[in-house]
């Protein structure tokens, strides 16, 4: 039950956000830290506003500077890439649709038999159960009702003390969405949803395929509303404990380069993710190089390639 | 370079019971600090806070027998002094190849997005329409009244706009969990 859970203050959601999206001074990020790790109703708090982040995200609502950092420093794990997979199926859910389809039997769901089909002697020690119950509950409810009294004026001061600070997150958060509708309504894209972002898969690059050599390079159409494209390199094995790659356009120059990589063994093959800003692949041919990384040194491996066509 | 001679294997049992002699207590509060410990490396900009987080606790594993015995105060501290030393050293030894630019996460396409919404539906039908009602209506992007929505659920339900995110968030983890076992079944 969260019912009456005061904990955290909610003016720690924008100190949580800071901390997520690696905003946090030095000085107070010991503090934040500690309370994390020690106080189990904070951390659920920084996971919630985590889930809300998000959102946040894939509703295309981060200004530039924290989507970056989301995009570089926060989705680095695959529990947080599949948040972001399920933030983005559960806002494709319209409430209509479900309200049509039939609900499913919940939790709170109880089957009650009636007591007229309980059987006799159950209903002869139900009758003395209440009888006695009767009783004790009189003499209870006199010494509860002083109890009560003491509870309700301790809630009304609580519910007080909760506006206040409501009213003032309610201002912060007033200002924040002005700001943001502010922006939105300065862009020149028409005023529809923003359109959550989707990554385009490549076939997976094959190793080696040269260009020259009658062999096609794999081209990838990327559209206009595509926020991030997703290269996916086949692996003859898993060799190395990790890997590194770089991005060439087609002089040869690098675009970008990543490191700590690992390679993921589907049934079928094994591959490497790359996810790149589609913003880096302008219309042209790219070449990736990949390193195995050894305990001592990196080792090349063969080189991949792919044309990025835009629509 | 590892000592033979000193290296003692991480004590993973030893680990658990110093966090609670209750088992499944014992088991929550790991993973609550383990995934605690990835989001504290993950905040300063590392880009694999999973193996850190996983270094820091198999270090701890390593020596929970001697520190168990004189320490006071609450584990989960300790952890964060020992996740502190191993960031420290892993951006030590972090070679200039790998500095400028942190891997992005690889995003999966269209055929999960549509598992994903296939996985959703199934598992929205399996929790109580109250929840469901209470998670999309919460979750809604459609309302530009958003706050003033939210504040009328909680008063609908008596809790305050904290208590009623916590609820919020508790329904959505449970259905994430359900959402993540149903993918993986389709993947096999």
């Amino acid at each position: 039950m969260t019912q009456g859970i005061v904990g955290p203050g909610e003016e720690d959601e924008l100190a949580i956000r800071d901390f997520l999206l690696g905003k946090t001074a030095e000085a107070d990020r010991e503090q934040l830290e500690e309370r994390l790790l020690a106080d189990p109703a904070f951390s659920e708090l920084v996971s919630a506003i985590e889930e809300e982040l998000i959102d946040a995200y894939t509703a295309g609502l981060l200004f530039d500077a924290d989507r970056q950092w989301f995009e570089t420093r926060f989705l680095v794990t695959e529990d947080r890439r599949r948040r972001v997979h399920f933030s983005e199926a559960l806002a494709r859910v319209r409430v209509e649709d479900l309200q049509k389809a039939p609900s499913g039997r919940g939790a709170e769901d109880t089957v009650v038999t009636p007591i007229s089909r309980w059987s006799g002697w159950i209903q002869v020690a139900a009758a003395a159960i209440a009888a006695v119950s009767l009783g004790s509950a009189v003499w209870m409810n006199q010494t509860l009702e002083g109890a009560l009294a003491e509870l309700r004026t301790a809630e009304e001061r609580v519910a007080s003390l909760q506006q206040s600070r409501e009213a003032l997150i309610d201002e912060h958060r007033r200002q924040l969405e002005e700001a943001e509708a502010r922006i939105r309504a300065a862009a020149t894209t028409p005023p529809k949803p923003v359109p959550a972002p989707r990554a385009l898969l490549v076939a997976a690059l094959s190793p080696g395929v040269l260009r020259g050599t009658g062999s096609s390079v794999p081209s990838l159409r990327v559209s206009s509303s595509a926020l991030l494209v997703e290269l996916r390199l086949e692996l003859a094995e898993d060799a190395y404990p990790g890997y590194a790659a770089s991005v060439h356009d087609a002089s040869g120059t690098e675009i970008f380069r990543l490191a700590d990589l690992r390679a993921r063994a589907t049934p079928k093959q094994v591959l490497i993710s790359l996810l790149v800003p589609a913003s880096y692949l302008p219309p042209g041919d790219y070449s990736i190089r990949l390193w195995g990384r050894s305990l001592v040194d990196l080792e090349e491996l063969d080189p991949y390639y792919v044309r990025i066509v835009r629509h | 370079m590892v000592d033979e001679k000193t290296f003692q294997p991480p004590d993973y049992d030893g680990l658990l019971k110093w966090l609670s002699l209750d088992h499944s207590e014992a088991e929550a509060k790991f993973q609550r600090i383990r995934g605690d410990l990835i989001r504290i490396v993950a905040s300063r900009g590392c880009a694999a806070p999973e193996d850190l987080a996983d270094e820091a606790i198999a270090r701890v594993a390593q020596k929970v027998s001697k520190i168990a015995e004189g320490y006071v105060g609450d584990p989960a501290l300790y952890f964060r002094a020992v996740v502190r030393n191993v960031h420290r050293e892993y951006v030590r030894r972090r070679k200039p190849f790998s500095l400028d630019h942190e891997p992005w996460a690889a995003k999966v396409m269209d055929e999960t997005a549509e598992n994903n919404s296939r996985c959703i539906d199934q598992c929205l039908q399996t929790i109580s329409e109250a929840d469901r009602s209470l998670i999309l209506d919460y979750y809604s992007r459609d309302r530009s009244d958003k706050i003033a929505r939210r504040k009328a659920i909680a008063t609908q339900i008596g809790v305050g706009l904290n208590g009623l995110r916590i609820r919020a968030y508790r329904i959505r983890q449970r259905l994430f969990e359900c959402v993540t076992r149903c993918l993986e079944a389709v993947a096999v």
